[in-house]
């Protein structure tokens, strides 16, 4: 069969196998793995640890991509895996400023921060607007879907702080995206959803699920998928009533596809549709302790023996491609190959997805080398299906070559 | 593999092997494949001989437009890129 081909060689000689050039397009540092308060789904298992990321680890993590050839044009750094705003703005001042030193010369850097929004002040709009920091916050619509969910550590609810979060935000004028996890409870109520962020004037909206990873054992969406292919064929509706916003993500990525395709890279001679969940490094996420993983960035702080969970190395010891010939890396990659080779054969879908997601197969489904999952349904194939059969909607009124 | 050109992964096939079993499970899923693609070829080639003003519903393409800006596909997708 096809999938025999790289597997006897040396995982040293993977890098060069690829064409394009390896290179990260998102690079996600854990400032701090702590979290101010205790969201029923979350995944992460080191909320209570409140280490930080030292400046050192930060200009070695930069210096490693740098070195490594791995910075492109344009870089995105997003701080998160943990509550980025339990740090002070001083911090991100240093650190930024670290980051420019190392990297600026060599690639266009951008910050992102994905945040609960409790602890956004003055203070942090100014720091925002000053850093041109994209701002993206985590809410799940109104105070009843939220704070069933989203709780303080002492069981509260959280939703009336991120409302003045967002208040401040508004008030400074700091554009800012948001972060739904949508539930079960959500399903049923996409009007009493959509008009939420409507009337927040969010205009970019994501609709992630409850998946099923880390400490988070069972997604609430399980047996209630028809339910959600209604909700999000409602959302489509309304927001091109509403003239296009909230721009659901998952929506606009999967026009995305119907329209263009994926973009395609080689490997080892053979052309593979795009997927930053399963290309080394394109996704590369550093620790606050400066160890390092990538694919799916969910690997971070997982445990999994099998994998040496997940650590591929540390930065202050070395190098991302020097990784490459490790084991650990040896046995992930050869997995997660697996995977894609057993996407490409059996899924329908493969060619506008790239072959899932790694850390939801394993989660889900017990190993690396399993195909489809609840994520792959819920995150491309229906929003895919409600896109396309839209757009046949629309073909069949109104003829487009009339 | 073949259709290397698309890179879409059209069509699995399998050379350099003495045999070749298709069992009804990969023919069902070629099958899907091959209908999937029909459905796509059709909407592709109707956006590109038509102009934004033709469209029935001018919004959809409005957010074509912008939804065009998103170029990955993963929930981990570069919102920094707007």
């Amino acid at each position: 069969m096809v999938e025999v081909e790289q597997l006897g060689q040396p995982v040293s000689l993977l890098a060069a196998a690829f064409t394009p050039a390896l290179r990260t397009r998102l690079l996600i540092l854990q400032g701090t793995p702590f979290c101010n308060i205790d969201c029923r789904y979350c995944y992460l298992p080191e909320r209570n640890n409140k280490s930080r990321m030292s400046l050192q680890t930060v200009r070695r993590a930069a210096q490693r991509l740098r070195d490594d050839g791995l910075a492109g044009d344009e870089l995105t750094v997003v701080w998160h895996a943990g509550e980025p705003l339990v740090l002070p703005p001083s911090y991100y001042e240093a650190a930024f400023g670290v980051l420019a030193e190392e990297l600026g010369a060599c690639t266009r850097l951008t910050h992102s921060m994905q945040s609960n929004a409790t602890l956004i002040d003055d203070a942090w709009c100014r720091f925002f607007r000053r850093h041109a920091v994209a701002v993206g916050i985590s809410v799940d619509g109104p105070a009843p879907l939220h704070d069933a969910q989203r709780r303080t550590r002492s069981g509260g609810p959280t939703h009336a702080a991120v409302q003045r979060g967002i208040g401040r935000l508004r008030a400074h004028g700091v554009p800012f995206h948001a972060i739904a996890v949508l539930t079960h409870d959500a399903l049923h109520q996409p009007d009493v959803f959509f008009d939420w962020f409507e009337a927040e004037g969010v205009h970019d909206l994501g609709c992630n699920f409850d998946e099923a990873e880390g400490l988070h054992a069972g997604s609430s969406l399980e047996g209630h998928e028809d339910a959600h292919a209604a909700f999000l064929a409602r959302v489509l509706e309304r927001s091109l009533a509403a003239g296009g916003a909230p721009v659901v993500r998952e929506l606009a990525q999967a026009l995305g596809i119907v329209a263009r395709g994926l973009p395609s890279y080689r490997y080892q001679g053979q052309v593979w549709p795009d997927n930053a969940q399963v290309l080394p490094w394109a996704l590369l996420t550093v620790a606050h302790d400066g160890d390092f993983s990538t694919f799916s960035p969910e690997f971070l702080g997982q445990r999994w023996p099998a994998y040496a969970d997940f650590v591929l190395g540390n930065v202050h010891r070395g190098g991302f491609l020097d990784s490459m010939a490790s084991d650990a890396f040896g046995r992930l990659w050869r997995d997660i190959h697996a995977g894609v080779q057993a996407c490409a054969r059996h899924c329908a879908h493969f060619a506008y997805c790239g072959g899932g997601s790694p850390v939801n197969k394993l989660y889900e489904r017990g190993s690396l080398a399993a195909t489809e999952t609840l994520y792959c349904r819920t995150m491309v194939q229906r929003p895919f299906h409600a896109v396309l059969q839209r757009l046949e909607h629309e073909q069949q009124a109104e003829p487009l070559t009339r | 593999m073949a259709d290397k050109a698309s890179g879409l992964g059209r069509v699995i096939t399998l050379v350099g092997i003495t045999s070749l079993v298709v069992t009804p499970a990969a023919a069902s899923v070629e099958r899907q494949r091959l209908q999937l693609q029909s459905r796509i070829d059709a909407v592709r080639q109707a956006l590109q001989q038509t102009s934004a003003a033709t469209l029935h519903d001018a919004t959809l393409t409005a957010q074509a437009a912008h939804w065009n800006n998103w170029p990955k596909w993963s929930k981990w997708s570069n919102w920094a890129n707007q």
